[in-house]
């Protein structure tokens, strides 16, 4: 029995290896994907990381391309151009344009929620102009890693692509929720001197599958803090003549929903801020650490505006709800809510209202 | 199969309940059922546990009146005739639970992990060790399942942990908001694959112990387990969840401790040993069932037959989704526990009764 156990053993040894049949060298790491629309179809462009044994050979990256009918179609033939399977579980962004959005975030994204091999937190995101033109850009005469973008748009105040907004899964999430709507950053090509370079465009709301609102980058802020993902974008208050800028160690919503006589619902947010003081900016008045203390309440004050106005121009306006007070509203009012027709119905029914505790945990140096 | 002579520990016996339970709630799939996952799923859980409690009544009574005799042995003593027709009954009831278990894994790994490989592959590579343990006996499939159970749970309590900063709770929907169909569904689901309560009829004599506490514990520790890991996958995944083929696989997925990335293979891992304690311990007992008809000199003989059918029935199921559905139908399952769980053995209890009485008036 023993040496039926070695035999056993061996034959695993020998059959399971590897991962794949397939060798590396005929698998194609995809590092990000770019989708646009074309003449022909539906347009797909992948950053490949390249295996190449020549050393002498810098260019880390190439790019393929491929036309189909639906994305997975296109993806298809890329992998039959380049003779090698695509494997996604390194792939990080998946760029849309902004154009190939109006057929639907649905159709786009479909291919990817379905699938195994995908990373569900791969960051997605969405651009103006061509969408396979981010993965093309040059850095020092080679093409810029996709993982880079992940980082310039965590960097341009988006929120981390570690919380959850802007991966596949939250943007997945939303798109199958019926209350609540997607939301996705976006990113914008600018021809430059020494070349393209992409910056964050703010981001879009949409409604439904269409993007419908570009969000200005206070308004993106606002999103954040409603919907409680993390973000330490710091922010300036404006005082007299003097300039404070507060980060945000951080912020809990604390949010109350009532029914009100109009047939809708009354939201009571609170912002509990937690804040360090990082840089006074003032022509020679000084600030004493009480004094700071009082003028921090404009942070709350410029919070509850940011947010008051976020929600006015996204939900009021375009009935979209990337904040998701709709499914407040489902978690505590359930039997209210299987009762409507749809929740974007009675948004206009709806008033908010926010308000603010500060809390300055730390003035320079003197921890208070 | 000398069951007088071989006894696991109560602790044993527990594990290897809680393995077998883990499996399958780990490993749920929405593709073979018309419920889709919801916020409030995890009451489904808690009300599992009484109901759990309530399919038990028959081996409560059954070990109350002699703890040394199986369901089997008590059809036995009604009639030779009818014990070999429940032998064979519950013989290839059992059979069924590891060829259940091995397709599923089968149609994981095929459509999620390796498409390149066929069905028959994994079924021999898990039923090679299944039927080896098997035919040493339940002893080393307990020691096996102990060592399963604190692993796997050590993995799923790290991981479940490591998916707390990513909980939404607004994907937790009030069960006011389900379709009363909907929740019905689910909880057909998760009462029909409570096969252990089968099990419990024919291994109780040889467990050590007080194997009725052991069972009110298994209700309660897997009702509690099952409950966090629905809760979990309802505020990791929410909706998401609905379009996921394994949504345990696609929630650790996404679970990333440092450098760590990629958790979903652990899932894969703690799935494979729970593939493996299941079948072994099912086929285990789909064997002991028909120590009476076979003789004990064929025992390795019958493993290895029990073993070959289960890889070919398995790999035919795997290769066909529809099959898979048919097999995995929760009403045909939910049918044939309610039968081999509740029917039949208050039938005996009733029966031998009655025997014993006429008997002693005699």
């Amino acid at each position: 029995m023993k040496k039926l156990l070695i035999y056993f053993i061996i034959i695993c040894i020998i059959t399971l290896s590897g991962c794949s049949r397939f060798s590396l060298d005929e698998r194609s790491i995809i590092e990000g994907i770019a989708i646009d629309i074309h003449d022909d179809g539906i347009l797909v462009t992948t950053q490949v990381y390249k295996q190449s044994g020549n050393q002498n050979e810098t260019e880390k990256y190439e790019i393929h391309e491929a036309i189909g009918n639906t994305v997975y179609d296109a993806l298809q033939n890329i992998s039959h151009i380049s003779g090698k399977r695509p494997f996604y579980s390194y792939n990080k962004i998946i760029i849309i344009s902004y154009d190939a959005l109006k057929d639907g975030l649905y159709n786009v994204l479909d291919y990817f929620i379905r699938d195994n091999e995908i990373r569900h937190n791969t960051l997605v995101c969405c651009s103006i102009g061509k969408a396979g033109d981010m993965l093309k850009i040059k850095n020092e005469g080679q093409l810029m890693p996709a993982e880079r973008i992940t980082t310039l748009l965590g960097i341009a105040g988006i929120p981390s692509y570690k919380t959850a907004s802007g991966e596949l899964l939250d943007v997945g999430t939303r798109m199958q929720d019926e209350c609540t709507d997607v939301y996705l950053p976006c990113l914008k090509l600018v021809e430059t001197n020494e070349g393209k370079i992409a910056y964050s465009e703010g981001s879009v709301a949409f409604s439904k599958d269409k993007p419908i609102y570009n969000l200005s980058p206070e308004e993106q802020l606002a999103f954040c803090y409603i919907n409680g993902y993390e973000t330490h974008y710091p922010l300036t208050v404006e005082y007299n003549t003097a300039k404070l800028v507060f980060s945000l160690k951080d912020i809990d919503k604390d949010i109350k929903v009532s029914k009100n006589g109009n047939n809708g619902f009354d939201f009571n947010i609170k912002f509990n801020i937690n804040t360090i003081l990082e840089e006074v900016y003032s022509s020679g008045k000084k600030y004493d650490d009480a004094e700071i203390k009082q003028i921090s309440n404009l942070l709350g004050e410029k919070i509850c505006k940011m947010s008051n106005l976020a929600t006015k121009n996204v939900l009021l306006k375009y009935k979209s709800d990337i904040f998701q007070y709709g499914a407040h509203v489902r978690q505590r009012f359930p039997k209210e809510y299987s009762n409507l027709s749809s929740w974007h119905d009675i948004i206009s029914n709806c008033t908010f209202n926010f308000t603010h505790e500060v809390t300055l945990s730390r003035v320079g140096e003197n921890n208070l | 199969m000398d069951r007088t002579k071989i006894k696991i520990s109560s602790g044993q016996f527990l594990a290897l309940l809680l393995c077998s339970r883990i499996t399958v709630t780990l490993t749920y799939s929405l593709n073979n059922s018309e419920h889709t996952s919801s916020g409030s799923d995890f009451v489904n859980a808690i009300i599992l546990i009484p109901i759990m409690l309530l399919l038990g009544i028959p081996a409560y009574i059954l070990i109350k009146q002699n703890k040394n005799k199986s369901l089997i042995d008590r059809a036995y003593d009604i009639s030779s005739s009818f014990g070999n027709l429940l032998s064979v009954l519950y013989s290839l009831y059992f059979l069924f639970i590891p060829i259940a278990s091995i397709s599923r894994f089968n149609i994981f790994i095929t459509s999620t992990i390796q498409t390149d490989k066929n069905m028959f592959y994994y079924a021999v590579l898990i039923m090679l060790p299944v039927c080896f343990a098997t035919i040493k006996g339940i002893e080393p499939i307990a020691r096996a399942g102990t060592i399963g159970v604190v692993l796997g749970g050590l993995i799923l309590l790290t991981i479940t942990i490591i998916l707390i900063p990513r909980f939404n709770i607004l994907n937790i929907t009030a069960p006011a908001l389900e379709e009363k169909s909907n929740m019905f569904s689910m909880l057909k689901i998760l009462t029909s694959n409570c096969n252990e309560t089968v099990a419990l009829l024919i291994l109780f004599p040889m467990v050590k112990g007080n194997t009725t506490k052991t069972y009110i514990k298994f209700s309660f520790i897997s009702g509690i387990i099952i409950t966090i890991l629905l809760f979990t996958i309802a505020a990791t995944l929410g909706a998401y969840a609905k379009l996921q083929s394994f949504p345990y696989y696609t929630a650790y997925g996404v679970a990333e401790l440092g450098s760590l990335k990629r958790l979903d293979a652990i899932h894969s891992a703690v799935w494979l040993i729970g593939v493996f304690i299941k079948s072994a311990t099912f086929t285990y007992t789909s064997c002991l069932c028909l120590e009476r008809i076979i003789p004990h000199k064929f025992r390795t003989l019958t493993i290895v037959i029990v073993g070959i059918i289960i890889t070919v029935l398995a790999s035919i199921i795997s290769g066909n989704y529809g099959n898979f559905d048919w097999l995995y139908g929760s009403v045909n399952l939910l049918r044939s526990l309610l039968v081999f769980s509740l029917a039949i053995p208050l039938f005996v209890i009733i029966a031998s009764n009655i025997k014993r009485k006429r008997r002693v008036i005699n």
